[in-house]
């Protein structure tokens, strides 16, 4: 099923409210992407499996609150990340010693990169928080700046913003890591 | 449905998909309660409550009456819930109701 069919699926499915059924299609659909999205930015397997199953949560709770004002998936992408920051924030895990090997990566033990992309997450690592949100979503996932407009709620103007000085950082970052390593947005 | 993403490097396989599923529902089940529209007025009602009494304490300590009003959107109400806090300026707080937007929500609070 193609996710614009899967979306309106859901969508059905919740005006008939029949929330059981948009919930598991919402998971079918998206659970490894809201798996992937919280655990780069927790960095930790299992923390990133709690953020899943809090955010489940209050999707689920907040099914009947949904606007039908952007796609569930959109409105559940921003739960996800707002309860990934906060679980971020309440473990500190944001001040990583510079010294640490793994700087940055994902400890996941879904998470394979070779040296650039290791390199790559080091860099976004000195990144501020929207930068590198921002980064994420449109880089990693490929997602539109509208969409990601809603998920963060800042401006597109904003976000275009945020990720051009992202790709600067990155490139400045990277090359101080290793002077062969370069990097290209495709933007 | 394999999640392949060579982009970040996080490559999930189907059966860790599926589990990751499984997640999902089981910490939908463990929650018991089933959304309804009433529990989410209920949360809605704290949320706006919240942002109400901060409202009428700035509104009261300012001497000019705002010239038009800030909506409160269900948007915001969930934001508020969700975070359990809501950022506002001084500026924004004193723009955010009227007198008659205070008697209409609180009548609906009393629904």
């Amino acid at each position: 099923m193609m996710p614009e069919t899967h979306e309106i699926a859901i969508h059905e499915a919740w005006s008939a409210k029949a929330y059981d059924q948009a919930f598991s299609l919402l998971a079918t659909q998206h659970a490894s992407d809201f798996y992937r999205t919280a655990v780069r930015i927790v960095l930790d397997h299992a923390q990133a499996q709690d953020v899943v199953q809090e955010a489940s949560i209050k999707i689920w709770k907040g099914l009947p609150a949904f606007q039908g004002r952007s796609k569930f998936s959109t409105w559940a992408y921003r739960i996800v990340v707002n309860e990934a920051l906060a679980s971020l924030r309440k473990s500190n895990r944001q001040h990583v010693a510079l010294e640490d090997l793994q700087i940055g990566q994902p400890d996941s033990p879904y998470f394979e990169a070779d040296e650039i992309l290791k390199a790559l997450y080091q860099a976004l690592s000195m990144l501020p928080e929207k930068q590198r949100l921002t980064f994420q979503l449109r880089y990693f996932d490929e997602k539109p700046y509208a969409e990601i407009s809603e998920i963060l709620s800042t401006s597109v103007g904003g976000l275009k913003a945020n990720y051009h000085h992202a790709v600067e950082r990155i490139k400045l970052e990277m090359s101080r890591l290793n002077s062969e390593y370069t990097f290209e947005s495709n933007e | 449905m394999n999640k392949m993403n060579s982009k970040d490097g996080i490559q999930i396989p189907d059966k860790a998909h599926q589990d990751l599923v499984k997640h999902m529902l089981t910490a939908k089940e463990t929650t018991k309660d089933r959304p309804t529209f009433l529990r989410s007025i209920y949360y809605w009602a704290g949320s706006i409550a919240a942002v109400l009494v901060l409202g009428v304490f700035i509104f009261n300590g300012l001497t000019k009456a705002p010239n038009h009003e800030v909506e409160i959107t269900e948007d915001l109400a969930w934001d508020a819930y969700q975070s359990g806090v809501v950022e506002l300026t001084l500026e924004d707080a004193s723009q955010l109701l009227d007198n008659a937007s205070i008697d209409e929500f609180i009548n609906d609070l009393n629904i």
